[in-house]
């Protein structure tokens, strides 16, 4: 099953929640769950019970805030939101992955080339 | 900045670590339900739906455990566990535990004492400023002992150096007579140049301290100034800030209070807070009643003298420096009216220099730095052995958690997270081992410098109380400890998991028990060491106390210390004077004798030393033969009980009008004119004028007047009327029941002294035998602690050994074998085990005992009766420890044991 679905590469989930959080404003933890795996277009493989522990850390960074709240169906549910320091932390992350992606990414083209 | 906050976030999470638990399991629950009820909007069956959504969660107690991990500390965390672990298994043997810290405490703690007390004496620096700059300058004479300066060269020093930023010129301590507010009292007086309490930082607790001008007391308006100690403002005038500007009267000298100093300050001593400091210039008021002026030509030498550095020069370049500098000095500054002899012994001086950073305390350095090195040797060698006990201990405990440890293992545990959980056990013993260790130093130091300061006629201040840096080694020494005894076990652990162990197993026992039985033998040989030690040390005390002092039965012989009051000593005609007091103690009832003697019996370490030759000698230093002095009255030899061989006694004829007369020890005599008869011959004595033609009168019994370890068999005795010096004496009496209240009321009547303490000769003794004591008692302690811990060491083995063989000898037992023969064959058992350890201990003490030969009097590190004795008591204690688990084992019902199997 989890062959040809990579699994969350190490570091990024924070980025994945942080961009999540910025453009949908106030989550609970499954429906951030639920977002990445669309964006990714259900590419990717998400562990879903180890958002938790991540949105912690996050949260003990300062990045993020939490606080109980009811969902639409009125069910009640701990509601994300990005601090000031989170959208900080979130462009800088975003500009060093875009360049270290496009490092990697040329890599791989020229790997292409080889063959 | 972030990690600092995480940091906090976590701290903060501790104190909420059931809440913030509560919080994943109901976003886990929610979690749960918003996927479910997704799933079955989506189509799926009730059941499908939480399938699904049970499998995407994934594992819960993976992320429950990643979540505890990321709200605190893991390995914090973990380290608690094993603690709590450690208490516990602590609580389940009372008794070990008990036994554990009660040796980790006494040997820790001994450590500490003695560290402590050296560390106050030797290491800590004195509270003032930059105290390391500070360097005593003294005077050597020829014949090596330190002196002070005159007054004049400590001026010539003071010109002519170029190595120190400034010289501090010091004289103390004495007790003086003083009047405050018409009140008398005895005040601890010492006198110091301007520049010393600004050039040691000090800041006035009350007024102000001395300036330089204060000294110049030739100045027509001048008045002498004193500045009060901090402990004697609280005692005499309660701390009253308006103690500035009253006058205290010193030897019927009025000084003006001029301030106080700060509190603690103790000048250089180390143990001693002068109640009234005063200007160096004003000593000849006090002490003499001669002019300040005098001091330019007096030549006493009474100066001392402390230097400070100029920054970055070192002692050696002041050494060098002075040196060159002293021959000039010397020229300059010989006092006149000097014979020739006694100029060329003036020339012969040189200048020494030393570091006062430590403080200037060489009398009980002297007497007690080196028993307290030894001391903390043999302290160690108690730690080593409380550590090897521990780690034979901590085995068998390990041993009989065998099946603990193996299950552990078998759950996932890894080895390193067990073997920790035995160094955490370790280290938690050895380090509140620790803690109750620095509660027994501070009060162990506190009662051995009790001890020692006894004697002193001022109040003591010793800060020998555990500081910052005894804590730092205590606890380095039980980390270092709870390590040692820590790797035995923690070894063990590695060994432990087989497949066999999760059973009872018997080969893995037997291992334990050899590394057991090493250890046992090496505690058994590193106490046969400290036995040995301790025993001689104890002989040697016996031997001290039972020397043939030559004064015959000190019971009933009395010293009773007199001073003089406020100008007592003023137009004294001491002939008269002697005659008078000692006839009204005689007349007191009950006493037999009674005499006076300038040096205190028992005390005085060698005595004055003198150089005495025959008349026909030229050179006395050269000739001479080095001797003991005494100045003593008519009746001494009686009181004390000396016999006298030849001659005759001092009588009031021989007074200081009279012709110079003495009385020579047997030895003395014998030495200066062998066979012939030394009654009416003429010495010399030293280099005094008037004391180039002395008549010999008498010839005394060689006896230990000064000194009970060292005979002073050379002794030459002179009238104490003939010494113009008289100021500091003693009474000494024979007598019974003598009261005290009169014996006060007899002096004190004739209105010139008071009478302070009076004590036993027998006390006497004992106090100088103190620093002897001590050692013979620390050291015995020591033996006691060291026998006990191999006592137990031995039968927690022999205990263990016998439960494994529980089932052997019930076999035995039930086949028909006596008690007696069981008990003999576990005893051998035990034996076996300490032989080796007694052996290899032997020839270590053979060795180690040269290490207290320094202290050992009348007994050689040989002494055959200790190196007996010590293994003998070694072999009883082995036996009595293998007797007593083998006979509760022998008494076992055979079918009860085995039944059990």
């Amino acid at each position: 099953m989890s062959t040809g679905r990579p699994d969350v590469l190490h570091g990024t989930l924070a980025l994945m929640i942080l961009r999540t959080l910025d453009s949908l404003g106030s989550l609970h933890g499954y429906g951030i769950a639920r977002r990445i795996e669309q964006i990714s277009g259900d590419q990717l493989q998400l562990n879903q019970g180890t958002l938790y522990p991540a949105l912690l850390k996050l949260e003990q960074m300062g990045w993020i805030t939490s606080k109980w709240g009811a969902s639409e169906n009125n069910r009640r549910a701990r509601y994300y939101t990005i601090s000031r320091a989170g959208r900080k932390q979130l462009k800088a992350e975003a500009e060093n992955w875009s360049r270290t992606s496009a490092i990697i990414g040329r890599f791989a083209k020229s790997s292409e080339d080889l063959v | 900045m972030t990690s600092l906050r995480v940091f906090i976030a976590r701290l903060l999470s501790l104190l909420r670590a059931r809440q913030l638990d509560d919080r994943l399991d109901e976003e886990l629950r929610a979690h749960l339900q918003f996927a479910l009820e997704e799933n079955m909007v989506r189509g799926m069956t009730r059941d499908d739906a939480r399938a699904a959504a049970v499998r995407s969660i994934g594992g819960i107690t993976r992320t429950r455990e990643t979540w505890r991990e990321t709200r605190g500390f893991p390995s914090l965390t973990a380290v608690y566990q094993d603690l709590r672990y450690a208490c516990r298994s602590y609580r389940k043997t009372p008794s070990f535990t008990l036994v554990a810290l009660l040796s980790l405490t006494l040997a820790i703690g001994a450590n500490s004492a003695i560290f402590s007390l050296l560390n106050a004496l030797v290491l800590r620096k004195l509270p003032v400023r930059d105290p390391s700059g500070l360097v005593q300058v003294t005077t050597v004479t020829r014949t090596d002992t330190d002196a002070a300066f005159t007054y004049p060269m400590f001026e010539e020093l003071t010109r002519q150096q170029q190595v120190f930023s400034s010289v501090i010129g010091w004289w103390g301590h004495t007790i003086v007579s003083a009047e405050i507010d018409g009140a008398r009292a005895d005040v601890f007086l010492w006198a110091t140049t301007g520049n010393l309490q600004s050039e040691l930082g000090l800041t006035p607790a009350a007024g102000r301290l001395f300036s330089t001008s204060d000294m110049d007391l030739a100045r027509p308006s001048a008045e002498p100034l004193g500045v009060i100690s901090y402990a004697f403002w609280h005692r005499r005038f309660d701390g009253d800030p308006s103690v500035v500007g009253r006058t205290i009267r010193v030897e019927g000298v009025p000084f003006t209070i001029i301030g106080v100093a700060p509190r603690g300050f103790m000048g250089f001593s180390l143990v001693t807070e002068p109640d009234l400091t005063i200007p160096l210039p004003a000593v000849p008021l006090v002490i003499s009643h001669h002019p300040t002026a005098s001091i330019k030509a007096s030549p006493r030498q009474w100066v001392r003298i402390i230097g400070r550095l100029k920054t970055g020069l070192t002692i050696e370049q002041a050494r060098a420096h002075l040196d060159t500098v002293s021959p000039a000095l010397l020229n300059a500054t010989v006092p006149a009216g000097f014979t020739h002899a006694q100029r060329d012994d003036f020339l012969s001086m040189r200048l020494s220099v030393a570091s006062a950073a430590t403080g200037i305390e060489p009398n009980l350095r002297s007497q007690y730095v080196q028993p307290l090195l030894i001391v903390l040797t043999i302290a160690g060698l108690v730690l080593l052995i409380a550590c090897v006990n521990l780690a034979s201990l901590m085995l068998s405990r390990a041993a009989a958690r065998n099946q603990e440890i193996a299950v552990r293992l078998a759950l996932g545990a890894s080895q390193w997270r067990v073997a920790r959980q035995m160094l955490t056990e370790g280290l938690l013993l050895s380090l509140l081992g620790g803690a109750c260790g620095v509660l027994f130093a501070f009060w162990g130091c506190r009662a051995i410098a009790g001890l020692i300061l006894e004697e002193y006629l001022v109040p003591v201040n010793f800060e020998g109380t555990p500081d910052l840096r005894v804590v730092a080694v205590t606890t380095a020494t039980a980390l270092a400890v709870g390590v040692l005894f820590s790797l035995a076990p923690m070894w063990r652990v590695r060994g432990a998991w087989s497949a066999g162990a999760l059973r009872q197993n018997s080969r893995a026992i037997a291992s334990t028990g050899r590394v057991g039985r090493l250890l046992v033998s090496a505690q058994m040989a590193l106490s046969l060491v400290l036995v040995a030690n301790a025993g001689l040390l104890v002989r040697s005390l016996s031997q001290v106390r039972s020397i043939e002092s030559g004064i015959s039965r000190t019971d009933g012989v009395f010293v009773a210390y007199p001073s003089p009051r406020p100008g007592g000593y003023d137009n004294l005609d001491s002939d008269l004077y002697y005659q008078q007091v000692l006839q009204r103690i005689s007349a007191v009832p009950g006493v037999q004798r009674a005499s006076a003697s300038l040096g205190k019996p028992a005390t005085t370490g060698t005595g004055p030393l003198d150089f005495v030759a025959p008349i026909s000698e030229q050179s006395v230093l050269e000739r001479g033969v080095q001797s003991t002095g005494a100045q003593v009255s008519p009746g001494f030899f009686d009181a004390i009980g000396i016999q006298l061989v030849k001659g005759r006694d001092f009588s009031w004829q021989d007074s200081s009008r009279a012709r110079r007369v003495a009385i020579l020890s047997h030895s003395l005599a014998q030495r200066l004119f062998g066979p012939g008869d030394p009654i009416g011959q003429r010495v010399r004595v030293g280099l005094t004028p008037e004391l180039q033609e002395v008549e010999v009168i008498g010839v005394a019994a060689d006896a230990r007047l000064y000194d009970v370890k060292n005979p002073n068999l050379l002794a030459i005795y002179l009238p104490a009327l003939q010494d113009p010096d008289a100021n500091y004496k003693c009474f000494v009496i024979r007598g019974t029941n003598v009261s005290y209240g009169a014996l006060k009321q007899a002096v004190e009547s004739l209105g010139r002294e008071e009478l302070g303490a009076m004590v036993t000769m027998r006390y006497i003794t004992d106090r100088a035998l103190l620093q002897e004591r001590l050692t013979a008692m620390i050291a015995g302690f020591f033996g006691m602690l060291a026998l006990l811990l191999a006592g137990i060491g031995l039968y927690g083995l022999m205990s263990y050994a016998v439960a494994q063989r529980q089932r052997e000898i019930g076999i035995r037992m039930a086949l028909g074998a006596d008690t007696a023969r069981v008990v003999r064959d576990v005893i051998r058992d035990g034996l076996a085990v300490s032989v080796g350890g007694v052996g290899i201990g032997f020839a270590a003490a053979l060795a180690a005992t040269q290490v207290v030969k320094s202290l050992l009097f009348g007994v050689t590190p040989h002494d055959p009766l200790t190196l007996l004795a010590a293994p003998t008591l070694l072999v009883g204690i082995t036996i009595i420890a293998s007797a007593v688990p083998a006979m509760r084992a022998a008494r076992v019902d055979p079918m009860v044991v085995l039944r059990a199997e």
